[in-house]
């Protein structure tokens, strides 16, 4: 047997065996849910089959893009571009003080316990919604859109931000607490300088996300393109449409590159 | 950045010095915070934002508060199907992304791509997918295929694709050239190497990845209802616009349980992967 | 070198015991009074300690990893705060302060680290500003501006701690080497214009050259000043040289205290709980 001429040399390390019964039914489970989704959500291949032929017509329907009437896209381009300027300020000034109260590290667990469920309720809830409440509380226009946008970005750059510093150099911080410093100057100076790169690369990856959102706010009203948009559409004024469409891919794409660029120059 | 500040050519020292360090230090991060805020301010005239209008508004927002308040729990027995309806969408949505956005990110990538131009042209596909909110591919085939959790989930399929996509090709464009080309020496093509070189190093990214999108489509799939893609949120955009917020707040309820449910578990199975 | 500087009276649970004759001539600067710590309500790290430290002593723990020395240093500025017992400073009870007194107290701490835990992304002189950070109003720690005394201070600690390369003081603390970084963490902890300082293996991170210079430069300042000094160090042959007092810590509890001088192979052994040169159930 090929087993006796090794018996003296180093032993085989032991393979747990691949398929044991417990993963096979686990590869089950998740399948059968799988499918159920797959049906759930009505994406079979018969209804792509379908689905994409009318697509293809309304993509025919949406070119060319038509410029009639461009200069009225002007003030909702710029009110877009201001959203999410506004809201990603506002967002990462507040997420400051608020990330400093949601990290395990720095405050009593009667103080992060609350505050992180108030950052759940911010982020669990989406911006249309948020949009949605506050464009019933405070009227139409681009104002809903920013504190929606601004809730959301406080309640996500917030939670990163706590998770930075909880993940920051213990002795970094013991020797910044044992020179006298209170908490907050601990965390300002022993925490923040060193997640300070990746603070900034959050708060610049939502201001993309934020700019991307306040796109589509206008569909509740809350100031931007979006309003246009659903205009153009509910007079199925598709060319139109496909403008606006096209000018939020340009805006988008260059606010990605500036980021990327003030990304590097971060580092 | 390994100096702070270059001293070489400043004839001071001691304490001079450092004043002068720290005055030249100030005066950059002055004018940086002025530019933002000139930035800031110059939007805030523009979009009428101003804390005079938000203080007017605030009673409103509390009365709004008010009137969500008690809940009203009947929505809870309708809820459950457009919710699992919900949740089917994103991990559809969340899943059908990966082949593709990883057939596409091998074209795109220029550590793996071998037409110049057609990875570029793949970059641009991809960035066009991705730079349109999922809300609006929703609204925009919603009015090509009609109403249903089909648009939806396609729409979030499309997003995620261009999302999914652009990380890949930037995670694949970082692995180390040296495990390609110790995979090119053993003489594996191309597509050897991408499934034995290049898909087990960056697998732990992708799974971190593909769970913050899942958490991503979760909480977008609950909005699609609004422009008729499927999901809960019909339900609850409707009873927002219907002034039924007592039956709003219920379903907001529901919704930030099981999204807070849903982030957890993925961050403790994010952690595991990392 | 070794100058034993005040005195002490105490019984050790090894039975060892130190007296001299002028104790209670003065009050002592540090007593550990009883001071016991555990963790999960069973994992003692600290047992049962009385320790009575007067102004000016050069005192070194010693004793095997995972003994409690840097949890018993720990609670001498309060990092860590004791499950029973309590730290006492200057006559007073560091448990009974309030969270003001208590960083007023700390203030007055000076901590060196062996991993000298400097802000990589500060400048030098920021880093050594930190130790300010308690005399600094609110308004001025937002923006992060120290006052220009702040700076002449700082300047004056960076070349008492040896460091008179200006080019080096604007410079971002990860770019120095490790000696230097560690003369950085002491101009920082000089700042504090410390009654004590604690120092947590400050030199197991140098090389030879570095460890000598380091532990003569903590020698210096403290005789000059006459400050109080505890410190951990795994180097007995540096500790005998250097130190005042030995403290030799074994499960928690204090198994060894005396001069340097009277730090033998037995007292060694007692401590690393040897025989004949062999380890005995150690952890």
């Amino acid at each position: 047997m090929a087993n006796e001429t090794t018996a003296n040399a180093v032993p085989m390390p032991h393979f747990p065996p691949r398929y044991t019964p417990f993963r096979l039914i686990v590869a089950a489970v998740i399948a059968g849910i799988y499918w159920w989704s797959v049906v759930g959500a009505e994406f079979s291949p018969v209804e792509l089959a379908k689905g994409l032929p009318k697509v293809w017509e309304t993509l025919v329907l949406m070119f060319p893009p038509s410029l009639e009437g461009y200069k009225s896209l002007w003030v909702p381009f710029w009110e877009t571009l201001y959203i999410g300027i506004l809201a990603t300020f506002f967002g990462s000034i507040i997420s400051i003080p608020v990330g400093f109260l949601a990290s395990q590290n720095m405050v009593p667990w009667w103080i992060y316990h609350p505050v992180r469920m108030v950052l759940n309720i911010f982020r669990g809830v989406s911006e249309i919604i948020w949009a949605l409440f506050f464009v019933v509380a405070v009227g139409l226009g681009p104002m809903p859109g920013v504190i929606a946008l601004t809730i959301f970005s406080v309640g996500m750059l917030s939670k990163l931000l706590s998770e930075a510093v909880e993940a920051s150099d213990i002795g970094m911080l013991e020797a910044m607490t044992a020179t006298g410093a209170s908490r907050w100057k601990v965390f300002f100076y022993g925490a923040m300088p060193e997640v300070f790169p990746l603070y900034i690369s959050y708060t610049l990856y939502y201001w993309d996300h934020n700019t991307r959102q306040a796109t589509v706010l206008g569909f509740v009203g809350a100031g931007g393109l979006g309003v246009t948009l659903l205009w153009n559409m509910s007079m199925y004024e598709f060319e139109q449409a496909t403008t606006v469409v096209i000018i939020i891919v340009c805006m988008i794409t260059v606010i990605d590159r500036l980021c990327l660029k003030m990304r590097e120059a971060i580092q | 950045m390994a100096k702070i500040f270059d001293i070489s050519k400043i004839d001071l020292e001691g304490i001079e010095l450092a004043i002068y360090v720290r005055r030249r230090v100030r005066t950059g991060y002055a004018i940086l915070v002025a530019i933002v805020l000139a930035i800031v301010f110059y939007a805030a005239y523009y979009t009428n934002f101003n804390l005079a209008e938000l203080e007017r508004g605030s009673p409103h927002i509390w009365k709004l508060l008010g009137r969500m308040f008690p809940p009203d729990l009947e929505p809870l027995s309708e809820i459950s199907g457009p919710l699992v309806e919900t949740l089917q969408m994103a991990l559809v949505g969340t899943t059908l992304p990966i082949p593709i956005a990883m057939f596409l990110a091998f074209y795109a990538a220029t550590s793996t791509r071998r037409i110049h131009w057609l990875g570029n042209l793949v970059r641009v596909a991809l960035n066009t997918l991705r730079t349109i909110p999922e809300l609006l591919w929703a609204m925009i085939l919603v009015s090509a295929v009609g109403l249903g959790t089909f648009p939806g989930t396609l729409a979030l399929t499309l997003h995620s694709t261009g999302s999914m996509g652009k990380f890949f090709y930037e995670t694949i464009e970082a692995v180390d050239e040296g495990i390609l080309e110790a995979m090119k020496s053993t003489g594996a093509n191309r597509l050897q190497i991408f499934f034995f070189g290049i898909l087990p190093t960056i697998l732990p990214n992708i799974m971190s990845v593909v769970l913050l999108y899942w958490d991503y489509n979760n909480r977008s799939a609950t909005v699609l209802g609004l422009v008729g893609a499927g999901g809960i949120g019909f339900i609850l955009t409707s009873a927002i616009a219907e002034f039924e917020y007592q039956q709003a707040i219920t379903v907001l309820g529901v919704i930030v349980i099981i999204l807070t449910v849903i982030d957890r578990t993925s961050a403790a199975a994010r952690s595991r992967i990392i | 070198m070794a100058r034993r500087v005040g005195s002490s009276t105490f019984e050790v649970a090894g039975g060892c015991a130190v007296s001299e004759q002028n104790a209670g001539s003065r009050k002592p600067k540090i007593i550990v009074d009883h001071l016991t710590k555990s963790y999960d309500g069973h994992i003692i790290a600290v047992d049962d300690i009385n320790l009575s430290i007067d102004k000016g002593e050069y005192c070194i723990l010693f004793g095997p990893s995972g003994v409690g020395k840097s949890t018993l240093m720990r609670h001498i500025n309060y990092l860590i705060k004791p499950t029973k017992g309590d730290i006492v400073i200057d006559g007073k009870r560091l448990g009974e302060m309030k969270t003001k007194e208590l960083l007023k107290q700390r203030s007055r701490i000076g901590m060196i680290f062996q991993e000298f835990n400097l802000v990589n992304r500060m400048s030098v002189i920021m880093n050594v500003m930190c130790g300010r950070l308690h005399y600094l109003n609110a308004w001025r720690s937002l923006t992060f501006s120290f006052t220009r005394d702040d700076h002449e201070r700082a300047i004056d600690c960076l070349r008492r701690a040896g460091l008179h390369e200006e080019e080096l003081y604007f410079r971002r603390a990860d770019t120095l080497s490790g000696g230097q970084k560690q003369r950085v963490a002491i101009a920082r902890m000089l700042i504090q214009e410390p009654e004590i300082i604690l120092a947590d293996e400050p030199i197991a991170a140098l090389d030879v050259k570095n460890q000598h210079m380091i532990l003569e430069l903590i020698g210096d300042i403290a005789r000059r000043d006459n400050i109080t000094i505890v410190m951990t160090l795994h180097h007995l042959e540096l500790a005998k040289k250097y130190a005042s007092r030995i403290i030799g810590l074994s499960e928690g509890k204090v198994a060894f205290d005396g001069p340097g001088e009277s730090l033998d192979e037995a007292a060694i052994n007692r401590v690393f709980k040897m025989e004949d040169g062999k380890v005995v159930g150690t952890t």
